[in-house]
C-alpha cells in the first residue's frame, strides 16, 4: 500500500506566517484576466500601428502620384521652365501635406497635422531661388498644430497663425519639432520662447526684438536662416518668423553682434502694431511686369549687395552708438508671373515700396536713401505708413534731402521681396 | 474591516465577526481548499468548517496574522478532509493534485506511519529552520508548491524560470532538506 504524507503536510501548514505570505501569488483569475487584457491591448496596439502604416503607405501613394501629375518632380536641368516648379497642394480636412522644393534638388515633404478645425492656407513663395511654402494657419487658441519633417528634417520656415484678427509667427521649436502655437506659446516667458530658438536676445522697448548670434564664426548656417520672434513693449510676443540670409558673404557679419529683426522673412498680411518700426530698408526694384532674365538678376544682386555695404559704411560713419541695432532689409521688386525660374525672387513684404530704390531707415528718425548708384540722401520725412486693421494696406510718403518725394504704397498681393540682413 | 476587528469581534462572540471574515477571506479559504481538494462542494463544506474552527480558536488566540491563521484551518481541515474520503484529486492546470504534492514529500518526510507526535513536532522545528536558511527563491517555491499548492507552471511563470528549472530547485530543496533531516536524526 501507498504511504501517505498527510501529516507531512499538516506540519507544513505550520510554517511561519512570513513564509506563507512571502509565497503567496495573487490571485489566478486576476492574473489570468491581466494576461488577457494585455494579449488584446497588444492586438490593439498592433492593429493600430498596421492602419497607420497603410494610411501612411496610401497617403505617399496619393501624393506621389499628384507630384508626378503636377511635375513637382524637379528636373535640374529643367530649372528654365517655370511649369516645373509648380506646386500643388494636397489638403485634406486633417492632413495637410506640405513641401518645399529648391531648383535642383530633391522634394522635401513634411506633413502638417493641424488641430482638427483648423484652417489652413497655403502660400507659394520664391525666394533665393528657392520655391517654399507658407503655411497659414487660423485656428483657435490653445490649438497646437504638429508639423513632421521630411525625412531630411527639412521644414517650413514660416507659419503664420491668425487668432483675432492678430497676426502671429510662430516659432519653429526645433527640440521637439513642431510649432507653439497661440496661448501656448504667448504664455511662455521670454527667455523660454527664446530658449526654443537657441540664440540668446534681448527686447527692446520699441518692442524690437534684438537677438545675437552665438559665439560662431559662420552664424546660422542651417538653412541660412534666422529665427526671430517680435514683442510689443510689454514683452508679448506679437511676432516671430524667420530672415533669409542666404546669399550674402556670411562673413560679413560679424560674430556675437546684436542685430535687429525688424522683418520677417516670408512675411505676408502681417499686423504690424504701432509701436513697430523697421529700422532699415534697402530696396530694389523691378518695373512692374519688367522682364528679367537670371543673369540680370544676378547682376541685380550683386550690385545690391555692393550697394548694401556702400550703404553700411556710409551709414555707420556718422551714426551713433544707438545704430548698433540695425538691421538691413535689402531688395524689393516686383514679382512677375513670367520670371524665370531660378532668379533672384521673394516674397512680398507690405511695408516697403517697389517704386524706390534702396533705402535705409533707422530707428531713430534720422532717415536715409540711398538710390540705385550708391548715393546716400537723408530723408528729411516720413510719414508714418498706416495700414489697415489687418495689414492689408500700407502707405507712407518719403521725403529726400533734395526734395525727391518717394510714396511707399504697397497693397499688391504678388510683390515680393527679399530680405537680407547685414551687421553694421 | 481590518483583521483586528476582525478579531475583535470573535472575542465579542459576535456572529458578525464570521459574515466579515467570510466576506473578506472566503474566496482566499475557497482557493487554498480548492488547491487541495478540487471540489467546489467539498471546499466549501470545508471553509466552513474552518470557521467554525476560527470562532473556538478565537479566543482564546489572538493571531497575529489572521490571514494565515485561517489558511492553515482551512488547508488542514482540507487535507483531513481529503484524508478522510480518500478521494483521488484533480489535475488542474494552476494546481496540483494533493498526490503529486504527498509524493513528492515522500523524499524528505517519513509517512504518516512513521510520523509520531513527537518527531513531528522535532521535524517541524527544523523545517523552520531549514527554510531561514535558504535563499528566497527557494524558499518561496518550497513554500509556494507544498503550502499552496501551486502548480509547476503557474510558479514557473510568477518566478520567470522554465518549468524544468523549478523542478530542478524543488527536488534539490527536497534532497538538501533530506540531508539536514537525517544529520539530525531523523531519516525517511
Amino acid at each position: 500500500m501507498k504511504k501517505t504524507r498527510y501529516k507531512a503536510c499538516l506540519l507544513i501548514s505550520e510554517l511561519d506566517d512570513d513564509m506563507i505570505l512571502d509565497a503567496e501569488l495573487s490571485d489566478v483569475s486576476v492574473r489570468v484576466k491581466k494576461c488577457r487584457s494585455q494579449r488584446i491591448m497588444k492586438r490593439i496596439l498592433i492593429l493600430a500601428a498596421c492602419v497607420t502604416m497603410l494610411a501612411v503607405a496610401v497617403a505617399s501613394v496619393f501624393l506621389s502620384a499628384m507630384l508626378f501629375n503636377t511635375g513637382i518632380h524637379t528636373d535640374p536641368s529643367n530649372t528654365q521652365n517655370p511649369s516645373s516648379l509648380d506646386v500643388e497642394w494636397v489638403e485634406d480636412p486633417n492632413i495637410i501635406q506640405v513641401q518645399r522644393l529648391s531648383i535642383g534638388q530633391s522634394l522635401d515633404t513634411g506633413i502638417v497635422s493641424p488641430t482638427t478645425g483648423a484652417a489652413v492656407s497655403v502660400e507659394t513663395v520664391r525666394c533665393w531661388g528657392q520655391r517654399l511654402i507658407l503655411l497659414s494657419f487660423h485656428c483657435r487658441e490653445g490649438e497646437t498644430i504638429t508639423v513632421t519633417p521630411g525625412a531630411d528634417g527639412a521644414l517650413f520656415e514660416a507659419v503664420q497663425i491668425e487668432i483675432n484678427q492678430n497676426l502671429y509667427w510662430s516659432v519653429w521649436n526645433k527640440a521637439n519639432r513642431r510649432y507653439v502655437v497661440a496661448d501656448e506659446f504667448l504664455n511662455v516667458s521670454t527667455e523660454e520662447a527664446i530658449s526654443c530658438l537657441g540664440r540668446s536676445v534681448s527686447i527692446t522697448e520699441d518692442t524690437v526684438l534684438l537677438w545675437q548670434y552665438p559665439a560662431v564664426s559662420r552664424p546660422c548656417v542651417e538653412d541660412n536662416f534666422v529665427d526671430f520672434t517680435v514683442t510689443d513693449s510689454e514683452g508679448n510676443i506679437t511676432g516671430g518668423g524667420s530672415i533669409y540670409i542666404g546669399g550674402l558673404d556670411l562673413t560679413t557679419i560679424s560674430e556675437n553682434k546684436t542685430y535687429y529683426g525688424s522683418s520677417h522673412y516670408g512675411l505676408n498680411k502681417v499686423y504690424l502694431n504701432a509701436s513697430y518700426r523697421p529700422v532699415l530698408l534697402g530696396a530694389y526694384r523691378y518695373a512692374e511686369n519688367e522682364k528679367v532674365d537670371a543673369s540680370a538678376h544676378e547682376k541685380r544682386l550683386s550690385e545690391l549687395h555692393l550697394q548694401a555695404q556702400k550703404a553700411r559704411e556710409s551709414l555707420f560713419d556718422d551714426l551713433t552708438d544707438d545704430y548698433f541695432r540695425l538691421s538691413y532689409r535689402v531688395l524689393l521688386h516686383k514679382y512677375a508671373a513670367d520670371l524665370t525660374p531660378g532668379i533672384f525672387t521673394g516674397m512680398m513684404h507690405h511695408n516697403m515700396a517697389y517704386d524706390c530704390y534702396t533705402y535705409v531707415i533707422t530707428d531713430d528718425g534720422n532717415k536715409k536713401f540711398f538710390l540705385y548708384d550708391g548715393t546716400c540722401q537723408r530723408i528729411t520725412k516720413w510719414e508714418t505708413y498706416t495700414a489697415d486693421e489687418y495689414g492689408y494696406t500700407v502707405t507712407g510718403k518719403l521725403t529726400l534731402e533734395d526734395g525727391t518725394v518717394i510714396m511707399v504704397d504697397i497693397n499688391d498681393p504678388d510683390c515680393m521681396y527679399e530680405i537680407i540682413p547685414i551687421s553694421h | 474591516m481590518n483583521d483586528e476587528k476582525i478579531i475583535d469581534l470573535f472575542w465579542k462572540r459576535d456572529e458578525t465577526a464570521i459574515k466579515e471574515t467570510d466576506k473578506k477571506y472566503g474566496r482566499y479559504c475557497s482557493t487554498v481548499s480548492m488547491s487541495i481538494l478540487h471540489n467546489e462542494s467539498d471546499a466549501e463544506e470545508c471553509v466552513s468548517d474552518a470557521y467554525l474552527s476560527l470562532w473556538n480558536s478565537i479566543p482564546p488566540h489572538r493571531p497575529q496574522v489572521l490571514r494565515t491563521f485561517l489558511g492553515r484551518i482551512v488547508r488542514n481541515i482540507s487535507i483531513n478532509r481529503h484524508k478522510s474520503i480518500h478521494r483521488q484529486g484533480y489535475n488542474c492546470y494552476m494546481d496540483v493534485s494533493l498526490e503529486e504534492i504527498m509524493e513528492e514529500l515522500g523524499d524528505c518526510f517519513p509517512s504518516d506511519d512513521d510520523m509520531t507526535n513527537e518527531l513531528s513536532g522535532e521535524i517541524k522545528e527544523h523545517l523552520q529552520t531549514f527554510l531561514r536558511d535558504q535563499d528566497a527563491l527557494n524558499r518561496k517555491l518550497f513554500v509556494g508548491r507544498y503550502w499552496h499548492n501551486y502548480s509547476i507552471s503557474r510558479l514557473s511563470a510568477a518566478y520567470g524560470l522554465t518549468e524544468g528549472a523549478v523542478e530542478i530547485r524543488l527536488r534539490r530543496t527536497r534532497t538538501k532538506l533530506k540531508k539536514h533531516l537525517h544529520e539530525r536524526g531523523i531519516s525517511v
